[in-house]
């Protein structure tokens, strides 16, 4: 149960991170 | 030629120090004391004037040829080393992930040959050595605002950019992999096995923010090795610590200040690490102190040289580090404010801290490219990682492994709380936490798959593979477009010209300004594309040498006299130098009424009107207005009509001096002080001018043109009174 509730935290936290990667990817943001 | 010597040097003195430590990490640590003993002596060397072929040939055959005997030795001894590291790392996956690693250095040393070097190298790591080597030594480099800072790598990089150019300067940072490696596999060790340092390898590589560390010039590397082989010296699970492994982490901490000022924040942070290690080794907490006193006694006696440089200077021996708060060189001028380029408007409290790795993780995207994100790990492996070092199962509870993870979470903690309250919410000066991060998360990882093996199996190919997929993709792409450099010339021109934007500005200042009787002063400040001696001139970080931009005019054309200014360059796509234009504008707008109506368009024509119709363009114009909550926004709320307060006004403008330097330019453009040689570059942002001073400082210049009447004064609204088509 805690191994399965685990992965489902770190399954929400990969899925949030890449749609942000891809979305600032998308948009050509640049750094300084 | 020039690792052996080093190798051989570092290998005694820390065969000296801590005889009995692993011998992966001894080999690490002599690495990594070898260089630092190569820095100091290049530093001497310039002190002493001698930047010749000769010295640094001599710096580098002499060792080489004096230890042959040494090298081939250790050389013999290379198969059993290698058969003791497969018998550490006997299963296939685990091989696999070496490969991926081996791989992923093997291009990072291509891409050490790119040309087109990052923004950190061109203004400042490579800047700086490139002004040295011009005037032959280790001279005052004032146009350079950084040039004060500890210079450890620097003065490899001066080595290298002499005896092989980009390439081996870039190679010197690159070799900084292997310690981190072994750093790495020793705090894995002591955290229960060598495959967590393994995992924790892949989870900091596989970062896209470390993507540039090992290549691009930029002294990260170097720096968060040194501070996490301290960490490995004080964990590492032998035995407990002794006088010479105090002296030796007191070096390695020593020289991460040298090498950045931040070794300073990275102190504070891991003498309560230290203190509480000792304490659980010796049962005492007075048995502490002796050890840490030295400890911090030598972490500061290691960068004094530079502090002194510094001081001596400048008056100011961390100058411009925290300047703002120090004031310690109070007469000098420049502005330089790390805030003026990264973001600071994250809340500075405690639920703030608290979702602190969150942001950096997901919101943070200002200022900050796609490919420095940080590793998702780090945030979703933290909380497990916490809950067992809280509450371990029964087994481990007063195991060294438990300890080490919690000394790994305290130090991350500790490191992250320094960054939150003292620098801005910027991930790339949060390195030693990603390290103990990336340690932490393995080792939740590592618990996951011993407790649920089901579950296991799926996660950590998942959490090890996902984010490094996509770091070998940059890598291997960056690899495909340097090999052609290393055979053509034109292959690395056209390198640097695609990805330095207005570079052709830069060649044609080389091919047509004088580098002996010409002197620029440059908003751009990319300065190590230029031949000529250039002052950097960027609000925000500009050379001490040049009055604040809000000074009076007939100060700055003295003080451009002073200095010989000839030449001026303005980079009008930075896009703090688009705001001064803007603000300018704005304010020029308002004049000295308390609220106007604007509208789109009557107020773009009269920004082209106030000459800086080809800076900003009509996109910029509204994304810049928007930023700055101006109410120039085509959101139909209003019919495109808005108004322009005072208070807004004054908020926009209490963004910076950069609208006042707009101000000034203009001026001087208007006057015939700046004439226009060329521009290049997207927009024709990047522009060459000549300066043409007038034969005295009080020389009248001419207003700005009047463009008030490009909106409509607040007594002639309200809105439904505006004309129809001024939407």
């Amino acid at each position: 149960m805690v191994g399965i509730l685990i992965a489902t935290w770190v399954a929400i936290v990969y899925a949030l991170f890449f749609f942000n990667l891809i979305a600032n990817f998308l948009s050509g943001q640049k750094g300084v | 030629m020039i690792v052996p010597p080093l190798y051989h040097l570092g290998r005694f003195t820390v065969g000296s120090l801590a005889r009995d430590l692993d011998p992966d990490l001894r080999t690490g640590l002599s690495l990594c004391i070898g260089f630092a003993v190569l820095s100091y002596v290049v530093m001497v060397e310039g002190f002493l004037d001698s930047y010749t072929d000769l010295t640094f040939w001599l710096t580098i055959a002499l060792p080489f040829l004096l230890t042959i005997p040494l090298t081939l030795r250790r050389i013999k001894k290379l198969p059993a080393r290698w058969a003791q590291w497969r018998s550490a790392f006997p299963l296939p996956w685990d091989r696999f992930l070496w490969a991926l690693i081996g791989l992923l250095a093997l291009l990072d040393l291509i891409n050490a040959g790119n040309a087109a070097v990052g923004w950190d190298a061109a203004v400042h790591h490579y800047a700086f050595p490139g002004a040295l080597l011009r005037a032959g030594g280790l001279v005052d480099v004032p146009a350079i605002p950084f040039s004060y800072y500890p210079s450890l790598i620097e003065m490899l990089f001066t080595l290298g950019l002499k005896v092989g150019g980009v390439f081996a300067a870039g190679a010197m940072t690159w070799v900084f992999l292997i310690p981190l490696a072994v750093a790495l596999i020793s705090l894995g060790k002591s955290a229960g096995s060598p495959r967590i340092g393994l995992w924790s390898i892949i989870l900091f590589l596989g970062a896209p923010l470390t993507f540039e560390t090992p290549f691009s010039g930029v002294i990260d590397l170097p720096f968060f090795t040194f501070c996490i082989l301290a960490l490995a010296v004080l964990l590492e699970p032998e035995r407990g610590i002794t006088w010479g492994r105090v002296v030796l982490i007191g070096l390695l901490i020593g020289c991460a200040s040298a090498t950045k000022h931040l070794g300073l924040l990275f102190l504070a942070a891991f003498v309560p690490v230290f203190i509480w290690k000792l304490v659980r080794d010796t049962g005492k907490f007075s048995n502490s102190l002796g050890p840490a006193m030295l400890m911090i006694l030598l972490s500061l006696l290691i960068p004094l040289p530079w502090y002194i440089r510094s001081y001596v200077l400048t008056g100011d021996p961390l100058y411009p580090f925290l300047a703002n708060i120090l004031n310690l060189a109070g007469d000098r001028w420049g502005s330089f404010s790390v805030e003026s380029f990264a973001r600071t408007d994250y809340p500075r409290n405690l639920v703030g801290f608290l979702f602190y790795l969150w942001h950096l993780t997901m919101d943070y995207w200002d200022l900050r490219p796609w490919y420095w994100a940080v590793h998702p790990a780090w945030l979703a492996l933290l909380p497990p990682a916490i809950v067992w070092a809280i509450a371990p199962p029964r087994e481990t509870r007063l195991s060294a492994r438990i300890l080490s993870l919690r000394i790994i979470l305290l130090l991350a903690f500790l490191t992250m709380a320094i960054n939150f309250f003292l620098a801005p919410a910027y991930p790339r000066y949060l390195f030693p936490t990603w390290l103990c991060l990336s340690l932490s998360s393995a080792w939740a990882l590592s618990e996951t798959r011993r407790h649920w093996p089901a579950t296991g199996r799926i996660l950590v190919p998942i959490v090890l593979a996902l984010p490094l997929v996509i770091v070998l993709g940059m890598a291997g792409k960056r690899a495909i477009e340097v090999v052609p450099q290393y055979v053509s010339p034109d292959a690395r021109e056209r390198a640097v010209s695609e990805s330095v934007p207005g570079y052709e500005t830069f060649a044609w200042a080389n091919e047509h300004l004088n580098p002996r009787s010409d002197v620029i002063l440059s908003i751009d400040p990319k300065i190590y594309y230029l031949d000529t001696p250039a002052i950097i001139s960027k609000p925000g970080i500009e050379s001490s040498l040049i009055v604040p931009w809000d000074s009076q005019p007939t100060q700055i054309i003295s003080n451009w006299r002073d200095l010989g200014v000839t030449y001026f360059m303005l980079d009008t796509t930075l896009i703090s130098v688009k705001h001064g234009f803007g603000i300018a504008f704005f304010s020029a707008v308002l004049d000295d009424r308390d609220a106007v109506w604007l509208d789109i368009t009557t107020t773009r024509a009269g920004a082209d009107e106030f000459g800086i119709g080809d800076i900003l363009s009509d996109e910029e114009f509204l994304r810049m207005s928007a930023l700055a909550g101006l109410p120039i926004v085509q959101d139909g709320t209003r019919e495109g009509c808005h108004l322009l307060s005072r208070e807004k006004m004054e908020m926009f403008q209490s963004w910076g001096r950069d609208w006042q330097m707009a101000r000034t330019l203009l001026r001087f453009i208007n006057a015939g002080i700046l004439t226009e040689e060329f521009r290049s570059g997207p927009g024709g942002g990047l522009r060459v001018y000549r300066v043409h001073l007038p034969p005295t400082d009080d020389a009248s210049l001419p207003d700005l043109p009047d463009v008030t009447g490009w909106c409509l004064a607040y007594e002639e609204g309200p809105v439904d009174r505006l004309p129809a088509d001024s939407t």
